[in-house]
C-alpha cells in the first residue's frame, strides 16, 4: 500500500479558504461587521440633495477610520482564535503551515474587502455614484483587508483571548491616533521643519492616513493649500490614489508575513 | 425728442457692397437727432461704432455689431445712451489701450440684454456715472481654470490701481480682459449679468455708490476684483468656480448681502478675501466649498452675521491685525478647519446681542433651552502659524489625532493653542444662515 501524496500548495490553500468561508458563516463578528457596513453605507443618505455626490466620501472616510477599521481588526483576531482548539492538528499536517495560512488569509482578506462594497452601494443606488465614490470604496476595501490581516497576525502572536483583544485595540489606537499625535507633537522641531519629507514619511506609511489623504484630496478634492510643503508631500497629494494602492499592498503582504511568523512561532513553541 | 423706429434700418444689412450695413448704421448714428431710437434689424454690422450723442440703439434678435479686431467695437462718449439686444464682438486686444467690446465714458448709459464675446474687456466704464448694466452675457475666450499666484503676494497691485492702469500688470500669457470693468465712477446698477471665462469677472476701482445685484460670475480668475471703492452694495450675486474667488481691498462702507461665494477651489483660492476693508456689513452670504472661505486682514469694524461658512478647507482666516469685527449668528459647518488664526483675536467679538455662532459637531448643553449653549465654545486652530512656516502640517487635516486634540480643547481650552472663544454659541444654525 503506497503512501498518499502530499497535497499541493494550491490544494491546501483552496481547502483552507473554503474552510474559512464556511466557518465565517457562523462568526458573530462577521455578522456584526456586515451590519456595521450596512449602517455606515446608509449614512451618506443623510446628506441632503446635491450634497450627496460630494458628501458620501466624507461620511465613508469617518466610518472607516472610526468603526470599520476596528471591526475588521477584531474580525481578523477572531479568525485567528477560531482555530485555537484545532491548531495543533492543523499545523501537524504534512503540507505545512504556509499553504494553510495563505488560503485562510486570502479568504479572510477577500471576504472583508468584498463586504466593504456595502459602504458605497446605498449612495450609488441613491444617485451618488461616481468615479470618486468608487475610489473611496476601493480604498475602504483595501484598508479593511489590511486591518483584517493585521488582526489575524495579532491573533497568531497573542493566542490568549483577552490579551489578544487588548493588543488589537492598542494597535488600532496606535494606528488611528498615534501617528497623528506624534507628528503633531514634533512638527515644531526645527530639523523636521527644514526636512518636511522626513516628517511626511510616517504619515504616508500609515494606511489609515493614506486613505484619509486620498479621500480628502483625491476623491473629495478638498483644495489642499500646502502643495509647496515639500517634494514628497506634493507628490503624495497629487498621486494619493496610486500611493494608497502601493501602501495597502505592502501592508497586506507585511501582515500576511507577520501572521505566518506568528503561526510558525506557535509551531516551534 | 425721441424718434421711434426709423424704417430705413429694415434694409440696412442688404444695402450696397463692402461693409455697407456698418457704414449705414454709422451714418444713421451720426445723423440721428439726440434722443432718437434706432431699431436695428438682424444683420452683421461691421464696426467700429462711436456714439457721441444721446441715442437708443435697440438691436433685433440676430443683430451683430462686429469689430475689426482693433479698438473698441462700440464707444459711448455721450450721456444717456442705450445699447440693447446686440451681439457685440471683435474688439482689439491691446491691454495698454484697454480695448473693450463696449467702452463707456458717457454718464447714465444703459447697456442691457447684449451678448458680448471675442473681446479684451467686455463692458468698460471709465469716468462715467450712473450707468445701468443689465442682463448682459459676457463670454471670455476661455472658461478654463488657471494656476495663479496668491493675490496677496502678486495678483493685486495697489500702485497699479491708483493709476488706473490695471491691465499692464497681469500674466504675460493672459490676453483676456475683464467682464465688466468699472473705473473712477459712481452710481451704477449692475444687475442680472452672466460673466464667464474672462480674466476677472467684475472689476472695481475708485467706483462708488454702486449696486451689484443678481449677477453670476464663473470660471474666471477673480470673480470680483475690487479696490478703493466705497459705499457699494453687493446683493444676491454668485461667484463660483473661479480660480481665486472674490477679493476686496482698501475700501469702506460696503454691504455684501445674500451672495454666494462657492467652489473657488484652486490652491490659492478664496471664497471672499477682505483686506483693509472698514465699516462693512457682510450678512446672509453663503461661503461654501472654497479653499479658504472667508479671509479677513487688516480690517476694522466689520459686522459679519448670518453667513453660512460651510465645507471649506479653512472656514475663516482672521488675522490679528483685524479689529472691531463683530462675528455673530453665522453657521460654521463642515469646514475641515473652521478657524485659522495666529492668536487669540481679542480685538474682535464672537457674539452680539447675546448671540454667538453655530459650530457644527459641538455637543453643547442648553439646560434652559434658550437656544444658547450654557458654556462658551473654544474653537482651536491647532496648526496656527505652522500653515505658513510648515505647510506639510496640512496633511494632518481631519486626522483622528487632530480631531481628538480639538475635541479636548473645545472643553478645557488647552493652554498655548491659538483659537477663538465664542461666549454664546448657538445650539442651532440661524435660519437665515442655513
Amino acid at each position: 500500500m503506497s503512501a498518499r501524496p502530499i497535497p499541493s500548495f494550491l490544494q491546501v490553500a483552496r481547502a483552507a479558504a473554503r474552510r474559512e468561508w464556511l466557518s465565517h458563516r457562523l462568526n458573530r463578528f462577521l455578522h456584526a461587521h456586515v451590519l456595521l457596513l450596512v449602517a455606515a453605507g446608509f449614512l451618506p443618505l443623510l446628506t441632503p440633495g446635491e450634497g450627496l455626490m460630494s458628501g458620501a466620501g466624507y461620511w465613508i472616510l469617518h466610518a472607516v477610520l472610526y468603526a470599520v477599521s476596528l471591526s475588521a481588526l477584531l474580525l481578523g483576531l477572531s479568525s485567528a482564535h477560531a482555530e485555537a482548539e484545532e491548531f495543533s492538528w492543523l499545523i501537524g499536517q504534512p503540507a505545512g503551515i504556509g499553504p494553510w495560512l495563505a488560503g485562510k488569509a486570502a479568504a479572510l482578506a477577500l471576504l472583508v474587502s468584498t463586504s466593504a462594497s456595502l459602504l458605497i452601494v446605498p449612495a450609488a443606488v441613491a444617485g451618488g455614484g461616481s468615479r470618486e465614490l468608487l475610489l473611496v470604496g476601493a480604498g475602504a476595501a483595501g484598508v479593511s483587508g489590511v486591518c483584517a490581516l493585521a488582526g489575524l497576525a495579532v491573533g497568531f502572536w497573542v493566542r490568549d483571548g483577552v490579551r489578544g483583544l487588548i493588543a488589537t485595540i492598542a494597535l488600532w489606537f496606535a494606528a488611528l491616533f498615534g501617528t497623528d499625535l506624534l507628528l503633531l507633537g514634533i512638527a515644531g522641531v526645527p530639523v523636521l521643519q527644514q526636512h518636511p519629507d522626513v516628517w511626511v514619511l510616517p504619515l504616508m506609511a500609515n494606511p489609515l492616513d493614506a486613505f484619509r489623504v486620498t479621500v480628502l484630496f483625491s476623491a473629495e478634492r478638498a483644495a489642499f493649500s500646502g502643495l509647496d510643503a515639500g517634494r514628497l508631500a506634493g507628490w503624495w497629494v497629487t498621486h494619493a490614489a496610486v500611493w494608497l494602492g502601493a501602501v495597502v499592498s505592502s501592508w497586506l503582504l507585511a501582515a500576511a508575513v507577520a501572521a505566518w511568523l506568528g503561526a510558525r512561532r506557535r509551531t516551534d513553541g | 425728442m425721441r424718434l421711434r423706429g426709423l424704417l430705413l434700418f429694415a434694409a440696412l444689412p442688404l444695402a450696397g457692397f463692402g461693409n455697407p450695413a456698418g457704414d449705414v448704421l454709422r451714418r444713421q448714428i451720426t445723423e440721428s437727432a439726440p434722443g432718437a431710437v434706432l431699431n436695428v434689424p438682424a444683420g452683421d454690422y461691421a464696426g467700429l461704432f462711436v456714439i457721441e450723442k444721446p441715442l437708443h440703439l435697440i438691436g433685433a434678435p440676430g443683430a451683430i455689431l462686429r469689430g475689426d479686431g482693433t479698438g473698441n467695437v462700440v464707444t459711448i462718449r455721450a450721456a444717456d445712451v442705450e445699447l440693447a439686444g446686440f451681439l457685440v464682438r471683435g474688439s482689439g486686444r491691446s491691454l495698454s489701450d484697454d480695448n473693450a467690446a463696449i467702452h463707456i465714458s458717457g454718464a447714465r448709459a444703459v447697456i442691457r440684454d447684449n451678448r458680448v464675446l471675442d473681446m479684451l474687456h467686455g463692458i468698460y466704464v471709465r469716468k462715467a456715472d450712473g450707468c445701468r448694466i443689465l442682463r448682459n452675457v459676457v463670454l471670455g475666450d476661455s472658461a478654463s481654470r488657471e494656476t495663479i499666484d496668491d493675490p496677496l503676494r502678486s495678483g493685486l497691485n495697489p500702485a497699479d490701481a491708483a493709476s488706473g492702469e490695471f491691465c499692464a500688470e497681469p500674466l504675460s500669457q493672459d490676453r483676456r480682459g475683464n467682464g465688466i470693468h468699472l473705473w473712477n465712477s459712481s452710481g451704477h446698477l449692475i444687475e442680472g449679468n452672466i460673466i464667464r471665462g474672462t480674466r476677472d469677472g467684475v472689476y472695481f476701482s475708485f467706483t462708488k455708490k454702486t449696486v451689484v445685484r443678481g449677477n453670476r460670475v464663473e470660471r474666471v480668475r477673480y470673480g470680483l476684483h475690487y479696490m478703493y471703492s466705497d459705499d457699494n452694495e453687493f446683493d444676491g450675486n454668485t461667484f463660483t468656480e473661479n480660480a481665486a474667488g472674490a477679493a476686496l481691498m482698501f475700501s469702506k462702507r460696503l454691504v455684501l448681502r445674500g451672495n454666494r461665494f462657492v467652489s473657488n477651489r484652486s490652491q490659492r483660492a478664496y471664497g471672499l478675501l477682505l483686506q483693509a476693508i472698514d465699516d462693512t456689513r457682510i450678512e446672509s452670504n453663503r461661503i461654501e466649498g472654497n479653499t479658504l472661505g472667508l479671509y479677513i486682514e487688516n480690517s476694522n469694524n466689520l459686522s459679519i452675521s448670518k453667513n453660512r461658512v460651510a465645507g471649506n478647507y479653512v472656514g475663516l482666516r482672521l488675522s490679528d491685525s483685524t479689529q472691531g469685527a463683530r462675528i455673530f449668528e453665522n453657521d460654521f459647518s463642515g469646514n475641515i478647519h473652521p478657524i485659522d488664526t495666529s492668536g487669540t483675536n481679542s480685538a474682535n467679538v464672537w457674539a452680539a446681542a447675546g448671540r454667538g455662532n453655530h459650530w457644527d459637531g459641538e455637543v453643547a448643553l442648553d439646560l434652559n433651552r434658550d437656544g444658547i449653549a450654557d458654556v462658551p465654545h473654544h474653537e482651536p486652530d491647532l496648526f496656527g502659524g505652522w500653515r505658513r512656516t510648515f505647510p506639510a502640517i496640512g496633511l494632518l487635516s481631519a486626522s483622528p489625532g487632530e480631531q481628538l486634540v480639538r475635541f479636548i480643547h473645545r472643553r478645557i481650552a488647552l493652554p498655548g493653542i491659538p483659537g477663538v472663544t465664542d461666549p454664546r454659541p448657538l445650539i442651532r444654525a440661524n435660519e437665515v444662515a442655513r
